[in-house]
């Protein structure tokens, strides 16, 4: 794969009302502005490379024109379509933060081609002369962190509107909710309604019904059908499923409304992993601006065309939990759309990926909200230390059978470089230096070889609709962009699906049990479906699910067809277009699934079930991931027989 | 650096290995105190963990720091509301022997091993509830047994009588539960022995001198019974006759002799 590397400078100044500017210059090349920066020599550092760009493209003389910060503010590494290469290219960028001195500053804003740029204009991709902004400005800058902060912050109704009834104005599409649809967000509203605002369902509405209007001005009604909260439910994030009544996109579609500098962050986030090309999709709802102008009041996604008519659309988790606990609809339909679902997003996002090695020096161990979660399972009295500690004590503690993973995860990072969590006020991640260097245990002893690239990074039961057809699950339907990254964990999609779904179908199968028997009961699951996994990984063939099977053997298989599916995509799809060798997928589906247990500890939404199962879930895999690892690292020797001698 | 801090200080994947290497250090009984400092250690590092807490009140005893051990215990018993039969039965051992050690030592005080063995009742009580185990319950009634005895001996008669009729009440429980339903539990491949040996205590503690005997008797004759079966029913048997003989109960024929039926003592 075509490999870039290269600095940019990122200089910044405050503006009228506060907001901030970033300096740009016009790039002959691209036809667009741009960072002032470049590509890389072999011989230079990336400081110096940033350096060398600035003192060329500005004509400045570092000490007297400018200053660059001695330390990167980010170190970048992502895959995407080079345009003008007309090929994938995997991006490695460093970002300084640099500053221009006075006298310089004057001679730098005399010059048309440089262009200090407001982050509406980094948005939009273009300025307010229509001279366009690159793509790659946005993709940095949310990489690395930084929310341009200038656009309109909130999306607030005018005076009057709140009286803004369907039926008011006639020029407007008259919006009509369904009795669902209503109930739904009656029951999202529940708390505001009860705690602090009485007027909170009938103001939403209203506000909603603005905001849809505006999405689809030209429409002569807009039906709201259902309302979808995924697991959490944002205060200010409403996702709706509608029905259009218009020329120009009748049918169904998915819409997000919330305030304008989230859907902009998932816009740009859908855009940094957007195949090049792609305009329509039956498993990706293509996601487009809501409104041409004026600040984002929603995002649409398209393409629900699938789900026309009269057809039942529902999550891929009720589809999955009904397929298990009650036979319908068919799970065999149900693992058909698990396939499909992987398949589409494996040949449009996975192939876009690189490894990650632990044997590389510049290593770090970057799992999502590692340092969040730490605390969660310790925090005494909180329900997930209780969970922990009756986990701990309950589960058998045999080698291969259970090994505590927050306690595993915390020994990797006194041994790895790890990266913490973005801090709340925005910025770079901290990365936490190894604390303890005096064994012989390296990086690549602790963690395994991962894939990182293009992913989804949310995928779970509820970002995916599937549509039921004679009972059978048909035609799933991906939404909700916001973690898509082109340096995503790409494991991550499967074992979130995995432990969302799994938890949720434990509570219900092993229900009544006190916690002692629940615990068993999962772990001895967890157990059986690890050593099936192994013996397919080993060459035996992954099982089919059978519709009439007994509803453990219905689990087991269905969640079996979620991991051969990560098999291929992260084993062998990934051996071909990467160094790594196939059979590392189950080390890093182990350890990924170790890390997903723990991260899942910060949903207050979870059951004390669902979080006792996710926690044997990632006991499990970490003492699978352990078995042939445990003496040799307890004893401070190297994993590996060769690092030995 | 020494032994104990070379461990606690070093990083290791799991709690497994250092607390297999403290264990190694107690049973070996050459390095007691050094197993003390390391389990004192882990058990502040792995708050979560009950093994530890469990592996250190015996360190606490095996140091001599009877104070400490019960102080421990209680806190065990606090954090970890939810524990298992097995560990029920464990930590009421560890309160019974307290008790006896009250009792039976030099300066035999009344009042402490009262309340060890009010605190064992309430944990084989609680153990019993968990599934109605034989184990439990025949501790619990021996249990009780041992107050009487006890409140016999500080010369409180109705008290004494209270606990022996709820010690025959337990009793009574235990046998009952043997022919109902699933009845005992079988976790283990010598319970063919532990369980006729379960009825004989109960009947002796009942004072039904021939079903006890005929009981022990059958325990004693199967095919799989090893010596230590032998003494360890024996040893029991023994501590319930003493208890009874201090509530002026004198055992008849086989139980007037022990050791006749029994085998002597090691």
């Amino acid at each position: 794969m075509r490999a870039s590397i290269g600095a940019f400078a990122l200089f910044r100044r405050a503006a009228a009302g506060g907001r901030l500017e970033y300096l740009a210059q016009w790039n002959e090349g691209w036809h667009a502005f741009h960072f002032v920066g470049g590509h890389k020599r072999d011989e230079e550092s990336f400081r110096d490379c940033c350096v060398r760009e600035v003192s060329e493209e500005l004509g400045l003389v570092e000490g007297c024109g400018f200053h660059v910060a001695p330390e990167r503010r980010s170190h970048l590494r992502y895959i995407h379509w080079s345009e003008r290469a007309q090929n994938a290219t995997a991006y490695t960028i460093e970002l300084f933060d640099a500053e221009l001195l006075s006298p310089a500053a004057v001679c730098v804003d005399s010059d048309a081609n440089n262009r200090w740029l407001t982050g509406s204009d980094i948005h939009a991709g273009c300025c307010r002369d229509g001279r366009a902004v690159s793509a790659t400005m946005l993709r940095i800058l949310s990489l690395a962190g930084i929310t341009p902060d200038d656009f309109d912050i909130a999306f607030r109704l005018p005076p009057g509107v709140s009286a803004l009834t369907p039926s008011a104005n006639t020029n407007c599409p008259l919006v009509l909710w369904t009795v669902a649809a209503h109930r739904h967000l009656r029951q999202a509203l529940a708390e505001a309604v009860g705690r602090r605002e009485p007027d909170a369902f009938i103001n939403t509405m209203t506000d909603l019904t603005y905001r849809l209007r505006r999405l689809f001005p030209e429409a002569r009604a807009i039906a709201v059908q259902d309302q979808y909260t995924g697991f959490r439910r944002r205060e200010d994030e409403f996702i709706l499923l509608v029905e259009i009544d218009d020329d120009h996109r009748p049918g169904r579609h998915v819409v997000k409304l919330a305030a304008p500098e989230r859907l902009a962050a998932e816009l740009a986030a859908w855009e940094s992993c957007r195949p090049y090309g792609l305009r329509h999709d039956l498993v990706f709802m293509i996601l487009e601006r809501g409104n041409a102008d004026g600040p984002l009041a929603g995002l649409v996604y398209g393409d629900a065309q699938q789900f026309l008519g009269d057809v039942p659309v529902v999550y891929l988790e009720s589809a999955f939990l009904d397929a298990v606990l009650h036979g319908s609809p068919s799970p065999s339909a149900v693992a058909d759309t698990i396939v499909q679902l992987y398949e589409r997003i494996g040949h449009l996002l996975y192939r876009q990926s690189f490894v990650d090695d632990p044997a590389d020096a510049n290593f770090v161990l970057n799992v999502p909200r590692l340092e969040e979660s730490f605390p969660v399972w310790s925090q005494p009295g909180s329900e997930p230390a209780r969970a922990r500690q009756d986990v701990n004590v309950w589960a058998r503690p045999e080698a291969g059978c259970f090994r505590d993973p927050v306690d595993y995860l915390e020994y990797v990072c006194q041994y790895v470089p790890w990266l913490g969590d973005i801090p709340p006020g925005g910025g770079p991640p901290f990365t936490h230096p190894p604390q303890w260097q005096a064994d012989a245990v390296t990086a690549k002893d602790l963690t395994p070889r991962m894939l990182h690239g293009c992913g989804h990074g949310d995928l779970h039961g509820r970002n995916v609709l599937v549509a039921i057809v004679r009972g059978r699950a048909r035609w799933p339907a991906v939404f909700d962009y916001e973690h898509m990254s082109p340096a995503n964990l790409l494991a991550w999609d499967f074992v979130k699906m995995e432990v969302e779904l799994k938890v949720r179908a434990y509570a219900a199968l092993f229900a009544r049990k006190r916690a002692d028997a629940f615990i068993r009961a999962v772990q001895d699951f967890e157990i059986e479906l690890a050593r099936q996994t192994e013996a397919c990984h080993d060459g035996k063939p992954w099982p089919e699910v059978a519709d009439r099977a007994p509803s453990h053997e219905r689990l087991r298989t269905l969640l079996l067809t979620l991991r051969r599916q990560a098999a291929l995509h992260l084993g062998f799809d990934a051996a071909a277009a990467t160094a790594r060798p196939p059979r590392d997928w189950l080390d890093e589906y182990y350890f990924a699934l170790m890390a997903y247990g723990v991260h899942a500890g910060r949903f207050p939404s979870l059951g004390r079930s669902n979080l006792l199962a996710a926690y044997v879930s990632a006991g499990v895999a970490c003492a699978r991931f352990l078995w042939t690892r445990e003496d040799h690292l307890a004893a401070g020797r190297p994993v590996s027989p060769e690092d030995q001698s | 650096m020494t032994l104990t801090s070379d461990v606690l200080q070093r990083p290791y994947p799991s709690y497994h290995k250092p607390l297999e290497i403290a264990r190694a250090w107690l049973r070996d009984g050459t390095n007691k105190s050094h197993a003390l400092e390391l389990l004192t250690g882990l058990r502040s590092k792995y708050t979560h963990v009950l093994a530890i807490g469990n592996e250190l009140v015996l360190a606490l005893l095996e140091n001599n720091y009877h104070a400490e051990a019960m102080t421990e215990l209680g806190r065990l018993d606090r954090q970890f509301q939810e524990v298992d039969e097995e560990t029920r039965c464990r930590w009421g051992s560890l309160y019974k022997r307290e008790g006896d050690h009250a009792w039976k030592g030099r300066d035999s005080d009344l009042v402490t091993a009262e309340n060890r063995f009010l605190q064992a009742m309430e944990e084989y009580k609680r153990g019993y509830a968990l599934r109605h185990g034989h184990y439990p319950g025949i501790n619990q009634a021996t249990v009780l047994l041992f107050l009487a005895a006890l409140a016999r001996q500080r010369k409180e008669i109705a008290r004494s009588q209270d606990y022996l009729r709820q010690a025959e009440a337990v009793a009574d429980d235990v046998l009952a539960r043997r022919g109902k339903g699933k009845g005992w539990p079988t976790d283990f491949p010598d319970d063919n022995i532990w369980h006729p040996a379960t009825a004989g205590e109960a009947h002796l503690l009942k004072r039904n001198w021939s079903e006890a005997a005929s009981q022990y008797a059958a325990a004693l004759r199967t095919a799989n019974v090893q010596p230590f079966h032998r003494q360890s029913i024996g040893k029991q048997a023994r501590r319930i006759l003493e208890a009874l003989m201090l509530l002026d109960v004198h055992p008849e024929p086989p139980f007037d002799n022990p050791d006749d039926f029994f085998g002597p003592l090691p």
